[in-house]
C-alpha cells in the first residue's frame, strides 16, 4: 500500500511539473500580447 | 519495483527542469525534502538525485534568455553575511576540518538554493509550484505516516527516513508543523473541491502525524500554531467547539504511553530528556564563551575531544541542576539557537536571529504592501501564513537542530519574491498603463 501511494504522488510531482509548464506558456502568452497591445496603442 | 518506478520518473522531472528554471527550484526543494534514496532499495539508491536535479537546474537557469539583476535586499545580505561568517568559523574551527567543511557544503548548498529561488521565481505560479512540491514531499510524508499512525491505532512510532536531514521524528514534527500553514495556503488557491477536501485531509493527517511522532516539543509548536490560527480566525466559536470536540476524541483514544509522555512537560526539571537536552544547551554556552569570536564551527559540541573538554554538567547549576549527568557523553545542541551559538559564536547567533527577524517584518511588511498596492487576496494570506510558519520554526526549533534547514530558506526566499518580483512588477505595469493614458491625453 505504501508502495502504491508513493508512486501516486511521483505521478504527482511529474504532473506538477508539466502543468506548470502549460500554466506557464499561457502567463508568457499573455504577456506577450499584452505588451503588442500596449507598444501598438502608443504607435496609434 | 520501486527502483524501476524511480529510474522511469526521474528522466520526465530532468525534461521539465531543463525547460523552466523555476521548475529547477522546485524540484531542487522536492529532492531535499523527499529523499528518493531513502525510498530504494536496489539500484536506483546509489544515484546522487539532487546532484542531477541541480546540474540540470544551472543547466536550464544558463539557456534561460530572460535573465534579471539579482537584487540584494537586507534579508538577502544577511543570508549572505552568515554564510561568510560559518566560512570564517569552519576556518577558526577547533573540532575536525573534515567534518566541519562537510557540513559548511551542505550549508553553502542551501545558500545556493535560496539565491537560486529568488533569482528565477517571477510570478505566483512560479512561487505555487514551490509549495506544491513541499506539499508533496514534507506533506506527503506526513499523510503517509499519518495514516499509518491511524491504521495501527496509535502503535506505530513515526520517524524520519534514515539519512535524511528529517531523520529524527522531532526534525520531523518541526517539518510537519511549518507544513501546515503552506496546506492551509493551498486550500485558498484550489479551485477545484474535491483537491480542498484532499488538501484538509492532508493538514488533518499531518496534525496526526505531529501527534504521532511523541515530540513534545513539536506538540507545544502545534497548540502555538494552533492558537495563532484560532486568534486570526473570524469563527472563533466554531473552531472553539471543535477543538474541544478534537480533545475530548484525542484524550480518549490516545495511548497512554502518549498522554504520559507529554505529562512530562510538567515535570521537565526532573525529565532525563529535557535534561539531556539542558546539557547540550549549556556546553554550547560554554564553547561559544570560550571561542569568544568564532564559536566552535559545525558540529563542535558532537565532538569527542570537544565535549569532554568543558564542564557542562558542572556549570549553571543554580539555573537548572545537571550535575548528575557528569558521565553523559557528546549530543546534538538540541536547539537552533544553542546550535548556532556554539558552532559559530556570539556574531554568529546575532546574524541567525537578524534573519529570522527579517524574515517575519518582512512578511508583515510584504502583506501589507500587497494590501496597498491591491494584490491579489492569495498574496496577502500567503505573507501572513509564511509568519505562522515562521513562528512554527522559531517555536519548534527550540528544542531540535535544525538551524540549516532548507525548508526554512525556501519560505524566506518566497517573501523576498513576492516583494521584489510580483508587487514590484504590478506597479511596473500599472507605472505603464498611467504612462500610456497620459500619453493619450
Amino acid at each position: 500500500m505504501e508502495s502504491v501511494l508513493w508512486a501516486l504522488n511521483l505521478c504527482a510531482v511529474v504532473y506538477l511539473c508539466f502543468w506548470a509548464i502549460k500554466e506557464d506558456n499561457k502567463f508568457l502568452d499573455k504577456e506577450k500580447t499584452d505588451k503588442e497591445s500596449r507598444e501598438d496603442e502608443v504607435e496609434q | 519495483m520501486r527502483d524501476i518506478v524511480l529510474i522511469l520518473i526521474i528522466p520526465f522531472i530532468i525534461y521539465a527542469v531543463l525547460n523552466r528554471p523555476f521548475i529547477g527550484a522546485a524540484m531542487w526543494l522536492w529532492v531535499a525534502m523527499h529523499f528518493p534514496n531513502g525510498w530504494v532499495y536496489g539500484f536506483a539508491g546509489s544515484l546522487r538525485y539532487n546532484l542531477i536535479i541541480v546540474i540540470c537546474a544551472f543547466l536550464s537557469y544558463l539557456r534561460w534568455k530572460d535573465k534579471g539583476k539579482l537584487k540584494v535586499d537586507q534579508l538577502t545580505f544577511l543570508i549572505i553575511s552568515f554564510l561568510i561568517w560559518t566560512f570564517l568559523t569552519s576556518l577558526f574551527t577547533i573540532s575536525i576540518p573534515e567534518i566541519v567543511w562537510s557540513e559548511w557544503i551542505e550549508f553553502l548548498k542551501i545558500t545556493l538554493l535560496y539565491v537560486f529561488a529568488i533569482l528565477v521565481l517571477r510570478t505566483q505560479l512560479h512561487i505555487n509550484v514551490l509549495i506544491w512540491a513541499l506539499a508533496l514531499s514534507v506533506g506527503f510524508y506526513g499523510c503517509l505516516e499519518g495514516l499509518k499512525y491511524i491504521a495501527s491505532g496509535g502503535a506505530h512510532r513515526i520517524a524520519g527516513l534514515g539519512s535524511h536531514v528529517l531523520s529524527d521524528r522531532n526534525e520531523l514534527a518541526l517539518a510537519f508543523n511549518m507544513m501546515l500553514p503552506l496546506l492551509v495556503y493551498l486550500i485558498g488557491i484550489s479551485k477545484q473541491k474535491w483537491m480542498k477536501v484532499a488538501l484538509f485531509c492532508a493538514i488533518a493527517l499531518n496534525i496526526v502525524a505531529i501527534v504521532g511522532t511523541y515530540s513534545r516539543g513539536g506538540f507545544v509548536a502545534l497548540i502555538i500554531v494552533g492558537g495563532y490560527f484560532w486568534l486570526q480566525s473570524k469563527r472563533k466559536v466554531l473552531y472553539s467547539v471543535l477543538i474541544i470536540i478534537a480533545l475530548f476524541i484525542g484524550s480518549n483514544y490516545a495511548p497512554s504511553s502518549w498522554t504520559n509522555r507529554m505529562d512530562t512537560l510538567e515535570t521537565a526539571k526532573t525529565d532525563s530528556s529535557f535534561l539531556g537536552r539542558v546539557l547540550a544547551w549549556k556546553h554550547a554556552v560554554l564553547v561559544a564563551n570560550d571561542n569568544i569570536i568564532t564559536g566552535g564551527g559545525f558540529r563542535a559540541g558532537q565532538t569527542g575531544y570537544v565535549w569532554w573538554s568543558y564542564d557542562a554538567a558542572g556549570s549553571f547549576n543554580d539555573v537548572i541542576d545537571t550535575s548528575s549527568l557528569k558521565a553523559v557523553g557528546f549530543k546534538a545542541a538540541h536547539s537552533i539557537y544553542f546550535q548556532v551559538l556554539g558552532d559559530h559564536g556570539y556574531i554568529g547567533l546575532f546574524l541567525f536571529l537578524a534573519i529570522i527577524f527579517t524574515a517575519y517584518r518582512n512578511a508583515g511588511r510584504v502583506a501589507r504592501l500587497a494590501k496597498k498596492t491591491h494584490q491579489d487576496e492569495s498574496i496577502i494570506r500567503l505573507c501572513s501564513l509564511i509568519r505562522v510558519s515562521l513562528i512554527a520554526f522559531c517555536a519548534g526549533g527550540a528544542g531540535v537542530s535544525l538551524a540549516y534547514f532548507d525548508m526554512f530558506y525556501a519560505i524566506i526566499a518566497v517573501i523576498y519574491v513576492v516583494e521584489y518580483k510580483i508587487i514590484n512588477r504590478s506597479e511596473t505595469h500599472i507605472l505603464s498603463n498611467t504612462n500610456r493614458r497620459a500619453v493619450h491625453v
